[in-house]
């Protein structure tokens, strides 16, 4: 089934944030000393177009469509540029507006794009589905892989960095975090922290990537920001290539059952998607690295009181450079079921909040309610009591492979992959497999993928730099 | 002194940011002051007006704005490997470093032909050192690439991860633990000469006259595959130095006490000597052009190969090495070139060690007239390893405007004042030696000017 859908973006609410940068530099072990020196970070300096092949050009794009390619004024360039889209990697917009939104399921695609909304219903045909930017929408049921049932205040407390507004940075080295194209790299030992007001549980997800040793702790529930205090029941988190382990107050910041699992992210790789819950209701914290559980520490207490994340670099070599990008902490009560399960083969499978499982054949959603068919019992359950759907045999209609297949990313998460026809100031339009003729507001896209099969060099954090200033 | 650091530094006008990794090997790559950079090819500069480049996705050229360029690295071009044979290497006072062939010198200027610019007529007042190749036959003159070179298996690294040389104009990189070796023949007394720079903490481990092109995990050798003993130099935390010999079943034990060097932690370059004789059972270590150690092994000469390997052992730290020239060493220790350098006066160095002062006339028909204090006289240029030229004491010439700096892609670089590059020739003017026309195939970086002018300029030179 196919659905012409128009998806035009509401101006929403921004989620500004107060305050401002703070740069502090303090001795070499003692971190947030109080007589740093306030530094500013650089603000973003524009859109940028990122080629496969690591180049990458500020600006910002003029006009994109088939014909003519992508027309990018570069403040370098004596004219607009007019590039073929055949080796761009990603397009970063640097002024997508940012939105409070409250989904109350996650729906996932079998070809990798996903969707934050609302579930209105389903059946053996088609799922209608809701979505902040786009409105009411119908989608082919066979095209749906999971859905994941989001508690009832879900909220995505902060997405970015966009900007440096609102994050403490306490510098002790000078080549520590700093802000560039929608990352924090560093480059030295130093912290980075922001009140959040985290009450709920949370879940802080981050991409990170490397090239060569570090140590970075991620503390949640933190009661302050420009330190890592081991006080009133925050977790840290400490993360290195090979090895998580964890640490609480109620244990005197001891280690908690290091996990050290030789090549953690994988073998070779250096970089790795983080994923850190933690669920006030079970009393539990879990980490998952690239979408696949590491491992969950029980008994973990949150007491405390404290509501924000710092990042705190430990050690880093001379010339290794650490990148944090694509951060998104989100706050829920009550549910959680890790995305890490294997897909059904033959059967549609369903979590509850009991941590019990079923398999059988979703028939529908309705009325609150879903139907299960299992071999002897057909069983309507409540929507509250279910954390997740898995449908066997997903499948979407395959979009042509070429330059202008791209995905576009979304603020408050999501993707959706088509085939880009035009973009101007006023629309950014296109054409997908699975839903028809697309439409969007060009400022509801945070980035836009292109060229998703093919190889791109990984130039994550491999500055040079230091190679650089080797040179005579 | 000849020996002395012969990293010599210009003002490098440093990028906003480097590069993407170097892997677009077939393309040049354009950096910009912010830090943007794109691959490509350049096709023509006009100073002042536009850097003209085609990137193979754009339908048309694009002019971009010449104040907003950093930095251009050329990919190699195939003519760059038809490098004649340079007699000399040219020190100038500003830190720039020719190679060519002498073709003649007076009381004004110094003539040098070289491949990619002709015959360049270079003023007195403009020279620092002039080495000429020695006579003793070179073994080994220059890194050219990683052809012929053997990148070890992985190195066991101190937490960081272990990784591999890279090559780049006329220099290997690392900047993780990795290993590279090779057998160069090394003859039974030699000089092995090579410029070192660092960023973190230094940790090279040299290994000297052995039989395995493989990295030697030396608390485990015993149990690792076989291997002809060598001496293994290590450079450890910045200051501390060793000779080890190596032999399988032996264990391991430094010839003398740990050297400890603290003025290499005052820098990050330095200029390594070293002269081995297996008769003597010598390993003299020369840093910076002063004798630091002079190691005779009881033991009897352990190196029982003729290769070398360069292992950083250090994950982290970035370790460049250039200005690899091996050759036979005659024998000679104290050559005079650690003397404090004498810039009122011409130095001509010996290959037997001695030295002549005075004032370099000419340089014609195969000798060097000087007159010192004691006369007039003449030194047979074939027994000359370098001359040095007394310090200019008048009124420089006014730096040129807009200079650029390029770096030659055997090592070297060149700074003047771009008028037009183009694929067919680089057209430039020097205040040292006027207009000049450069094979744009000799550059590896071409290095643009900040938009403001310094207001202090340092120049490290040859000294």
């Amino acid at each position: 089934m196919r659905a012409c859908l128009l998806l035009f973006w509401l101006p929403l609410a921004a989620a500004a944030q107060p305050g401002g940068v703070i740069m502090q530099f303090g001795g070499n072990v003692q971190f947030g000393a109080a007589s740093a020196k306030p530094e500013k970070m650089p603000e973003p300096r524009g859109d940028l177009l990122e080629f496969v092949d690591g180049s990458a050009l500020h600006g910002s794009l003029a006009r994109m469509d088939l014909e003519h390619g992508l027309a990018w004024a570069a403040p370098a360039a004596a004219g607009p540029i007019h590039f073929r889209p055949d080796h761009i990697d990603v397009l970063r917009f640097t002024h997508a507006e940012s939105v409070s939104v409250a989904p109350s399921c996650h729906l996932w695609f079998g070809n990798g794009d996903d969707l934050y909304g609302s579930l209105r219903s389903l059946d053996d045909q088609r799922l209608d589905f809701n979505t902040w930017f786009g409105g009411d929408m119908v989608i082919p049921r066979a095209a749906v892989r999971a859905i994941t049932f989001l508690s009832s205040n879900y909220s995505v407390a902060y997405e970015g960095p966009y900007d440096t507004g609102g994050w403490v940075v306490v510098n002790n080295s000078p080549k520590s975090w700093s802000f560039h194209d929608g990352a924090f790299v560093g480059a030295g030992a130093g912290l980075l922290g922001r009140e959040l007001h985290l009450t709920n549980s949370t879940t802080v997800e981050f991409d990170l990537a490397w090239n060569n040793f570090f140590t970075l702790e991620i503390g949640v529930y933190c009661d302050v920001t420009d330190r890592l205090d081991f006080n009133g029941g925050s977790c840290v988190v400490n993360l290195t290539p090979q090895k998580v382990s964890l640490a609480q107050a109620q244990n005197m910041g001891v280690t908690l059952a290091p996990l050290n699992a030789p090549g953690l992210a994988g073998e070779g790789k250096n970089r790795m998607r983080v994923a850190i819950e933690c669920d006030k209701s079970e009393g539990t914290i879990s980490v998952f690295i690239n979408h696949v559980l590491a491992r969950t520490w029980k008994d973990c207490r949150f007491t405390g009181g404290g509501t924000g994340i710092v990042f705190l670099q430990r050690t880093m070599f001379s010339n290794a450079t650490l990148k944090l990008n694509h951060l998104k902490v989100s706050q829920w009560e009550g549910r959680c079921e890790p995305e890490n399960a294997p897909p059904p083969a033959n059967s549609d499978a369903m979590n509850f909040v009991n941590h019990d499982r079923a398999a059988g054949k979703i028939q529908s959603i309705r009325d609150g309610k879903a139907r299960l068919a299992l071999a002897n019992a057909v069983l309507d359950i409540p929507l509250e009591r279910v954390t997740r759907m898995e449908f066997a045999g997903s499948e979407v209609p395959a979009e042509t492979p070429g330059p202008w297949q791209v995905r576009a990313h979304f603020p408050g998460g999501g993707s959706l992959s088509f085939q880009l026809e035009k973009w101007n100031d006023q629309a950014v339009s296109g054409r997908s497999a699975l839903f028809g003729a697309l439409a969007f507001q060009p400022n509801a896209i945070r980035e836009m993928e292109f060229n998703l099969n093919r190889p791109k060099q990984d130039t994550a954090v491999m500055e040079t730099k230091e190679f650089e200033e080797l040179d005579e | 002194m000849i020996l002395c650091g012969l990293l010599a530094l210009g003002a490098a006008a440093a990028p906003a940011r480097s590069a993407p990794a170097p892997t677009n090997a077939e393309t040049d790559c354009l950096s910009f002051r912010d830090g943007d950079a794109l691959y490509g090819t350049l096709l023509e500069v006009q100073p002042g007006k536009v850097v003209r480049w085609r990137h193979p996705d754009a339908s048309e050229p694009i002019d971009f704005k010449p104040e907003s360029v950093a930095q251009i690295d050329f990919a190699p071009r195939p003519s760059a490997a038809r490098r004649a044979e340079a007699t000399c290497k040219l020190w100038l006072a500003n830190g720039d470093l020719l190679a060519g062939s002498l073709v003649a010198c007076d009381t004004n200027a110094l003539s040098l032909e070289t491949w990619y610019a002709g015959v360049l007529r270079i003023p007195r007042r403009a020279l620092q050192t002039l080495a000429l190749n020695p006579r003793t036959p070179i073994v080994f003159d220059g890194l050219t690439g990683l052809d012929g070179w053997t990148e070890g298996n992985a190195v066991k690294a101190f937490a960081g991860e272990s990784g591999q040389w890279s090559y780049r104009n006329g220099a290997f990189y690392s900047d993780k633990a990795a290993s590279i070796a090779r057998d160069l023949k090394l003859p039974d007394q030699a000089q092995i000469q090579f410029d070192m720079v660092w960023r973190g903490p230094l940790s090279l481990a040299i290994a000297l006259y052995t039989d395995s092109l493989q990295p030697i995990l030396l608390t485990d050798k015993e149990n690792g595959p076989d291997f002809g003993g060598f001496y293994s130099l290590r450079f450890q935390n910045t200051v501390f130095v060793t000779l080890t010999p190596i032999r399988k079943k032996d264990p391991l034990r430094s010839l003398g006490d740990m050297l400890i060097i603290q003025s290499l932690a005052q820098k990050n370059r330095v200029h390594v000597d070293l002269r081995l004789s297996k008769a003597d059972r010598r390993v003299a270590l020369f840093l910076d052009g002063a004798l630091v150690k002079d190691w005779i092994d009881p033991g009897g000469f352990a190196g029982e190969g003729t290769g070398i390997r360069f292992v950083n052992n250090q994950a982290g730290s970035a370790l460049k090495i250039s200005n690899l020239r091996v050759g036979k060493w005659n024998g000679v220790l104290d050559d005079g070139s650690a003397a404090a350098p004498d810039p009122a006066h011409d130095v001509v160095l010996l290959e037997s060690g001695g030295k002549v002062s005075g004032a370099v006339m000419a340089v014609a028909d195969g000798r060097i007239s000087m007159l010192t204090t004691a006369g007039p006289t003449n030194v047979p240029l074939a027994g000359v390893s370098a001359v040095e030229f007394a310090s200019f004491q008048g009124q420089p010439p006014p730096a040129a405007q807009a200079r650029v700096r390029a770096t030659f892609v055997q090592g070297g670089a060149v700074t003047f004042e771009l008028l037009a590059w183009r694929a067919d020739g680089v057209a430039g003017l020097s205040p040292d030696f006027g207009k000049v026309t450069f094979d744009p195939a000799a550059f590896g970086r071409l290095q643009f000017p900040p938009s403001e002018p310094k207001t202090t300029e340092t120049s490290e030179g040859h000294r």
